[in-house]
Formats: structure tokens, sequence, C-alpha cells
């Protein structure tokens, strides 16, 4: 990052002499900000092009064909739904609590879109190809994307109506209770990388699929590869646990009363927190941009491409898993949903890492 | 103990069952028909909107008489040079009268066929047409005479 910073730093200086004396804090804060502004343009891109395919994997999967009426085979559509929920009115309900309800769709996007920052993307001179390297980016990321249920909470509660609110408390009881699966299946990771770097992580799975985390220690790595995604599914709301926006009891949950702009951003947020799971899963059990194969393709610096290109094929591809489930499987009753946290992902997750830590001492 | 992991087997299992299924569909060829560009053919006994032909018409009032709904109104007056006209058999018939008003009104028929059914010169029929609507009630009253 520092050689890359270098090189930008003297050729704009070599034609803006004025410009010279500007210290690297600065270019720091600048770099900050394009970085950040290049990954949110990149998710929010991802929101709308995912929102096309879930419709388009939505209708093949139900012999249709999906939408196709704007531009070739209807790829413009989610330009045509954004301009329309630009469009819309801001409608604010005469109940609601008005700076809460303006307040909660930033913070569950933020919640979604703030763990981007520590996702190591790919890899260039030896560094980490992302916002920042966190020592601790697992747990950032684990203690970021917790936000999002305040946020959601926050929406039930202010939109003064009561399907919201139990959308809202739904929300709060499912997320609180998958968080723990989760948490107790990355420990089995953290425990055979012995690291939180998200960075070392992956680079600890170099060298072709079978040094991934999810084929160490097959039955114990696999499983808590299984229980992070059931999990991940139950944190994003979405089916088969979609229950707190569950359309045929609660009308839409804790969005019922968002329209327009702001309805938009609760629904970027769940396709980023879609793309947000499937790179963590990614980073954590598949080898994040470590290639299949047990070589580099591209030489030298180059493979910053390739690294970029295996991640997100992996990453996509959990995404369009998601997908397929979503429009297999109908909705977990409440109970139900309480059962798989406590009475099945959890015990598993433990019988994991005691497995584990068995395997290692031996 | 032993039921507790058969029932997570046996959820398991039907959960890849029912991932099998869609993705089976997903990459199968969608059946739905894109409409205006692409139409579904009409089966052989598909009842569709009246249509007559009145060159063949005998103004014999068959079908006025036998519609349930009333919907045909036919006026007819007698020719001075009588035609020919082949019958559903195929025999020639004298074509005493010609058809001055034929008119059909298309959102009171209910395509019960029997009007068709019973024509003597097969003047009347149903087509296979079935895209009939219409901004205003006149335009639903098809006039066939010319």
């Amino acid at each position: 990052m520092q050689q890359l910073i270098d090189i930008v730093q003297k050729w704009v200086a070599g034609y803006l002499q004025f410009l010279e004396p500007v210290p690297i804090e600065i270019w720091y804060i600048l770099f900050m900000f394009i970085f950040a502004g290049v990954v949110l343009g990149m998710v929010m891109l991802f929101a709308g092009v995912a929102s096309y395919a879930e419709r388009k994997v939505a209708g093949h999967m139900q012999s249709r064909h999906g939408p196709n009426r704007v531009g070739p085979h209807g790829v413009l559509q989610f330009v045509a739904d954004g301009i329309k929920l630009v469009l819309k009115e801001d409608l604010i309900p005469d109940a609601a609590d008005k700076i809460l309800f303006r307040f909660a769709p930033y913070i569950v996007f933020l919640g979604c879109f703030a763990v981007f920052a520590a996702f190591p993307f790919s890899m260039v001179f030896g560094q980490s190809l992302g916002i920042t390297n966190l020592n601790i980016g697992l747990l950032y990321v684990l203690a970021i994307s917790s936000i999002v249920v305040v946020g959601i909470i926050m929406a039930g509660w202010a939109s003064g109506n009561k399907w919201s609110l139990l959308g809202g408390l739904r929300s709060a009881a499912q997320i609180v209770s998958y968080e723990v699966p989760i948490g107790v299946s990355f420990l089995t990771i953290v425990m055979i990388a012995g690291t939180l770097d998200l960075f070392e992580i992956t680079r600890q799975q170099d060298g072709g699929f079978w040094r991934w985390f999810v084929f160490r220690y097959p039955p114990f790595t696999m499983s808590a590869f299984f229980i992070y995604f059931v999990a991940s599914l139950a944190e994003t709301n979405r089916v088969p646990f979609d229950i707190p926006e569950a359309e045929s009891e609660i009308v839409a949950g804790y969005h019922t009363e968002y329209s327009g702009m702001r309805f938009s951003f609760f629904y970027m947020s769940e396709y980023g927190n879609m793309l947000a799971v499937s790179s963590l899963a990614t980073i954590v059990f598949l080898g994040g941009f470590q290639s299949v194969l047990p070589f580099h393709i591209l030489p030298g610096n180059w493979f910053v491409i390739e690294g970029l290109c295996w991640f997100f094929g992996k990453a996509l591809f959990l995404v369009f898993v998601q997908m397929w489930l979503r429009w297999t499987l109908p909705r977990y009753r409440v109970d139900q949903l309480m059962h798989l946290a406590w009475k099945v992902l959890l015990p598993f997750a433990f019988v994991n890492i005691m497995g584990i830590g068995i395997w290692m001492l031996i | 103990m032993i039921k507790y992991f058969k029932q997570i087997i046996t959820e398991l299992w039907s959960i890849l069952k029912g991932m099998k299924i869609t993705i089976k569909y997903f990459f199968a060829k969608p059946t739905t028909v894109q409409y205006p560009e692409e139409r579904i053919q009409m089966t052989e006994r598909f009842r569709g909107m009246v249509k007559a032909d009145t060159d063949k018409c005998i103004s014999c009032l068959y079908c006025v008489n036998i519609c349930p709904v009333s919907c045909i109104d036919l006026e007819g007056e007698k020719s001075d040079a009588p035609a020919k006209v082949m019958n559903k058999e195929g025999k020639a018939m004298k074509r005493i009268k010609t058809v001055t008003k034929f008119d059909v009104n298309i959102a009171q028929c209910i395509q019960c066929g029997f009007c068709a059914e019973g024509c003597p010169t097969a003047a009347i029929y149903l087509s296979k047409e079935h895209e009939n609507s219409a901004l205003s009630r006149e335009e639903l009253i098809k006039h066939y005479a010319k």
C-alpha cells in the first residue's frame, strides 16, 4: 500500500507542483475515501444486480422467464426499479416516532456495509487489497454485523404499527440467537489459524483447495461451515428464516411502513448482507482469494486480478445457493427456529470445538 | 437421542431432495408463453368469437331462435335473383332471401355454439379469435351484413 501511495504521490506531484508539500496523512484520508467509495459503489451495484438475478433465478425455478421487458433479457430492470424508488414520495406515518423512523434505515445500511471494510478481497505487494487490514478482523465483522439488529428493532418500534413491532421483536430474537452458533463455529477456525486477522486466515489456506479450512479437519470443519451457512441465512433474514418479514403473517414485518428511498435502503442492505455473509464464509472456510489450484495462474502482482476472480467467484456461488434455498424451502415457525438454533446448531458447534481441540492435541 | 439424530438426517435429506427439484427446473425451459410476441395454438374445438359469412346465409332465422341469450339480430329481404348455396351435406339450396342486417353482440354471447351447430349452410361459425376487448359497448356489436 505504501509503495502504491508513493507512486501516485510522485505522479501527481510531477504535474501539480503546488501539491508537493501535501503530507502523507492527507493522502491516507484521501485513499480512505476513495477505497470506501469503491467498495460502497461495488456493493450498491451488487445489490441492484442481485435483485435482478434473484428474480431471474426465481422465475426459472418456477418455469417462468422472470423480468424480461426492460432492456435485453430485462437486465435494466434494476435501473428502472431504482429510478422508481428514488422518485417515490417520502411517506412517514402519523403514528411514527419521526426521528427514529428516519434514522433506522441508515443503521441497517451501516451495519451491512461497514463489514466490507475489513475484507481482504485480493493480495497485492504481499498486502491485503481492501480498505483496511485489522488484526481483529473477524471480531470486528461479527461485532459490526450485529448492529443491523438495532436498526431493525428501531424500524419496527418507530413505525408505530403492530406488524412492524412484531417483525422487529421476531428479528431481535432470531438474530441474537443465531449470533451464538456463528461465533462458536468461527472459534473452530480461530483455533486452527491462531489468529483473528482475516488476511492471515486467508494466507494460511494457500496451495490448493485441500488446504482450505473447510477441508482441513473434514468432519468438524465441514460441519462448522454448514452451521455457519445455516446461521448466516438466519442472520440475513433470508428464507427459510424470513419470519421477521413474513409477508403472509405480518405484512412486511419491520419495513411495512417504509417506502421509496428508505425502503430501498432496507432492500440494498438485504442484498449487501447476502454478499457480506457469503464473503465471510469464503474468507474463513473456502480460502478467500486463494486459487483452487496449488499454483497461481497469473504471475507476480498480476495475481491481484486472479485473486479478485476467485474471491467473487466463490462468494457469488454462495449467494446463488442462498437464492436457490430461498425458492426451495418454506418458512420456519418461530418455535422451530429457536429449536434449530439452540438444540441443533449450538450443540453441534460445541462438539466441533471439542473435536478439533482433541484432533490438534493428537 | 436416536430420534433426534434421525430427525436431523431426514430434514437434511428432504432439503436436498427439494433443492434437486428446483435446480432441475432452473435449467429446464420456461413454460410461459410471451403473449404479445408469441401465441399458443388454439385447440380444434376452441370456441372463440362468433363470425358469420353473409354470402352463405339464407335468413332462416334458426340461429336467432336457438340463441339462449338473444344476441343475434338478423333481417333479410326477398331477392330478385335467387342464388344457389351449398348446405352442410353438400347439396345445393335456393337462396331466396338475402341478408340486410346481421349483428352479433359479442358482449352478450356465451359462445355456446348452438347457432353454428344448427345452421343449415354453416354461415355462422365460432372462430379461433379470442381478443375481443373494446373501448365501448357499441364496438362489441359486430356487423357482418354487407
